[in-house]
């Protein structure tokens, strides 16, 4: 299958067989197809929507035009240069502005949206550079100098161009950066928490994706030979949008070949039905997005064979276990330690002053009737809140006000209470995105090979939890309590100096949550990092606290170990007077 | 300074009519986390059906009316067979609203053609404000934006039915255990929205060409708006204010292109600058 792809070479063949005409034709369509097959990957493989396609795409064009026409048809090529560099370097800013911080995607669909809004009007407006409503015309073709191409060679370059866009695309949907992007996509803030920086991720593939359609826009101009505010515009736009939705988001080779195939179908009509054309665009645009929003490619890829698209393989070993890191240390052994936290949703003050404080090794249980705000303090240590006021840091390591991924970098490492890893990816993809998560950015990604070491913590989850021998399952299939020990173990995938679980043991029987509760202890001796456990299991509770601290209303009720804190009164009274009346 | 007041005047009418098209918007997007893409469109059909009335003769109170109706009908037409089923994929709604838009507009071309329309103006004349004469139709609007505000927030925060929009607006799921139907009561903001939206219509015809495409005119300053505010309806008045001040000083001084480019500008800015809580979804 990995093969199959190249087949699609032979199509800029067939412009050496058919008329000029159609060659033409082969030449812009697969342009489009290509245009499509990128907006899949950034809308479909990465999740981030955007209309800004169009407008990467008409700049494109326009710069081609512009250049060439005023600065002799060699400016062509400056021209394809400009196409690439503007379309980027716009979608760098637009990304900054609409992408770095971790908005919901709507926003920045909202956003690009406006963008076209003004560009359209613009590129009317802008006579001086656009042409206005008449655009630009005689265009030339590629060449140099004198020397230019036919309309069919010309179409060739271009199909040749297209096609080998989107095979490259399918290969960098298959590296650790493609598989990294469709678990950002899923799991925004389980990433986030795993060391990935998801709004450089989605900024990234934005700028490629635009920038590559720029130049999309720009050899088509030398097809088409004319631009006009159309190709920058609205109507176009939902032509491609429509094109992707049939053929599938979540593939590229159906945006690539619905283009294509839609064009050929319908060449001839959007000029014989030019006053119908676009509401008949429209109404399919709805019915689609009502009826068929997932596409036809999806059916296709259902009926593939299974080993046609399996996953790769991923190689895990277990890491060589370092020397205790506190054993030699003659100084003060580093504390993770948290000064006032305080956190408050709007008017209502949900921690007051909370300080805590943790030795490596040593396992820490918070405990606290619902709505003490035990969550809401390891929701706060890992930034997935904002926090009104407060320090916590290892060692003079500090954590206040820095990113997600920033703490997760930094060894502050997180296990939610709701397993919420990527379900379309193995096991072992799982564990390597959490492993190089921390470590890579997107350019080492493109190129790391499927092989990680993981620490010998993480792999003894592994086997606890059965998972050894499942390493090339989907994620999907497992279990809940094998889903829960997945997510632990990627918690654990590196070293760390921090863990903060919340509610580990959550959906797990009796057996799994004993095996657990060994395994939390068995960590924490070995790999020695400070561990903050929210629990309600009782059981689990005095099987692995060296200390218990006791929340209620935001503030810090008791402290001491579990029999010292069974037998306060306040506590009996807070807490588990209520619960033992209940059990 | 009489140029300044006639500014200032300027700015206040283009910021009513502005505030009057994003509050229609908002309030979809705040109670229902609809992004509506057809809204100028709903406007449109509005300002479409007070010229119709108007051309039968009936008076402009029963125009504005025929506005309102037409939008509201066309707006809960379209949430029965579209909207609502794509409340689960805020992406989809973006989409459907979007394809929407383009039927309305191509659908009005195909039936009524693409030709401007004029309606007329009940408030013909001027009347002097500060000594600066003013045209009296744009102080209307002044007034009628700064009436529906306070109707809607009243509305929204005083009444029964106000809390029961909130809450589901705050959980839909939450508010069905309670005993509210959230279909219905998302039935009645969305046509209430596409209502304001035809009122704003028929308010804006009196001053451009009423034609297909003219939601584009106006949507544009409507959606920055609510990217500026937010999700908070108050804060569109202050953000329409800002939005029309920037347009129209940079339109009359500089040219209008630069106006555009700048109030966009100034949205991304706006969205730097405030701090929201990561993963927060806000618009």
């Amino acid at each position: 299958m990995r093969r199959l792809h190249w087949l699609l070479l032979l199509l800029p063949l067939l412009c050496l067989f058919v008329s000029n005409y159609y060659s033409g034709l082969v030449g812009q369509y697969a342009i489009l197809g290509a245009t499509a097959a990128l907006l899949a990957f950034s809308w479909g493989y990465a999740g981030v929507l955007h209309f800004f396609h169009v407008v990467a795409f008409g700049l494109g064009a326009y710069s081609v035009g512009w250049f060439a026409l005023n600065l002799g048809p060699d400016g062509l090529w400056l021209g394809l240069l400009v196409a690439v560099l503007l379309t980027g370097g716009v979608a760098v800013l637009l990304g900054i502005a609409g992408l770095g911080k971790n908005y919901g995607f709507m926003t920045f669909a909202l956003v690009t949206f406006v963008v076209v809004l003004a560009l359209e009007q613009i590129a009317v407006q802008f006579t001086a550079v656009t042409g206005g409503f008449n655009g630009l015309s005689n265009i030339p073709r590629l060449g140099f100098g004198d020397w230019r191409l036919s309309g069919s060679m010309n179409a060739l370059v271009l199909a040749t161009v297209a096609v080998l866009l989107v095979i490259g695309l399918r290969w960098l949907s298959t590296t650790p950066y493609g598989v990294a992007l469709r678990a950002v996509r899923d799991a925004p803030r389980r990433m986030g928490s795993f060391g990935v920086d998801v709004p450089a991720m989605r900024i990234s593939v934005f700028v490629l994706t635009s920038a590559a359609t720029g130049l999309l826009g720009g050899l088509f101009a030398t097809q088409t030979q004319f631009v006009s505010p159309s190709d920058i515009g609205l109507a176009f736009g939902t032509s491609i949008l429509v094109w992707t939705m049939l053929g599938s988001k979540t593939t590229l080779l159906g945006p690539f070949l619905a283009a294509i195939g839609i064009n050929f179908a319908t060449t001839g009509l959007s000029e014989s039905l030019v006053d119908y054309w676009l509401l008949i665009m429209g109404v399919v645009f709805v019915v689609v997005v009502r009826f068929l929003p997932e596409g036809f490619g999806v059916w296709l890829v259902r009926i593939l064979p299974a080993r046609w698209r399996r996953a790769p393989h991923v190689e895990v070993r277990r890491a060589v276990p370092e020397a205790p890191r506190d054993a030699a240390d003659g100084g003060a052994a580093p504390e993770f330690v948290v000064e006032q936290l305080s956190v408050a949703y709007g008017s209502n003050r949900v921690l007051q002053d909370v300080g805590l404080h943790v030795s490596p090794g040593e396992v820490l249980c918070l405990i606290g009737p619902n709505g003490a705000g035990k969550s809401t303090v390891l929701n706060a240590l890992s930034a997935v809140i904002r926090v009104e006021s407060g320090r916590w840091r290892f060692g003079d390591r500090q954590f206040q006000g820095r990113s997600p991924w920033r703490i997760a970098r930094d060894g502050l490492s997180r296990k939610y209470q709701h397993p919420s890893i990527a379900t379309d990816l193995t096991v072992g993809q799982n564990l390597a995105l959490a492993v190089w998560g921390p470590r890579y950015r997107f350019r080492r990604l493109l190129w790391q090979r499927w092989e990680i070491e993981i620490e010998p913590s993480a792999w003894r989850i592994l086997e606890a939890g059965g998972l050894d021998a499942r390493l090339d399952q989907l994620a999907a299939e497992l279990s809940h309590g094998q889903r829960q020990m997945l997510e632990l173990a990627m918690a654990l995938a590196n070293p760390c100096d921090v863990l903060l679980l919340d509610e580990p043991a959550a959906g797990m029987t009796k057996v799994e949550a004993a095996t657990l509760a060994s395994l939390i202890t068995e960590i924490a001796r070995d790999a020695r990092p400070a561990v903050i456990v929210v629990e309600h299991d009782l059981e689990l509770i005095r099987t692995v606290a060296d200390r218990v601290v006791v929340l209620q209303n935001g503030g810090v009720l008791a402290e001491g170990t579990y029999a010292e804190v069974e037998a306060d009164v306040r506590v009996q009274e807070a807490y588990l007077g209520t619960e033992a009346q209940h059990g | 300074m009489d140029v300044v007041i006639n500014e200032v005047l300027s700015i206040l009418s283009s910021a009513a009519i502005a505030s009057v098209i994003a509050l229609g918007l908002g309030i979809t997007f705040r109670l229902m986390g609809i992004i509506n893409l057809a809204h100028g469109e709903f406007m449109m059909i509005g300002a479409y059906a007070a010229v119709y009335a108007g051309a039968i003769g009936l008076p402009w109170p029963l125009g504005l009316l025929a506005g309102v109706l037409a939008a509201a009908v066309v707006g809960a037409l379209a949430e029965v067979l579209i909207v609502r089923w794509l409340y689960s994929s805020p992406e989809l709604s973006i989409l459907g609203t979007y394809g929407l838009s383009i039927v309305l507009i191509q659908g009005v071309q195909v039936t009524l053609g693409k030709g401007y329309l004029y309606s007329s103006n009940p408030f013909p004349g001027a009347i002097e404000v500060f000594g600066v004469a003013y045209p009296i139709y744009r102080l209307v609007l002044i007034g009628a934006a700064a009436v529906l505000f306070l109707i809607i927030l009243l509305l929204l925060n005083a009444t029964p039915l106000g809390t029961k929009i909130r809450a589901v607006a705050a959980d839909g799921k939450l508010a069905e255990t309670l005993g509210i139907r959230s279909s219905r009561l998302n039935l009645v903001v969305f046509t209430a929205s596409a209502a304001l939206a035809g009122l704003a219509g028929v308010l804006v015809g009196p001053l451009g060409n009423v034609r297909p495409d003219m939601g584009a005119d106006y949507i544009f300053t409507a959606f920055v708006i609510v990217i500026i505010a937010g999700n908070s309806i108050v804060r569109l008045i202050p953000a329409a204010i800002l939005v029309s001040t920037v347009q129209n000083l940079m339109t009359f001084w500089i040219d209008p292109m630069v106006a555009k480019i700048a109030v966009l500008v100034i949205a991304l800015l706006v969205l730097q600058g405030l701090r929201r809580t990561p993963g927060e979804v806000t618009v």
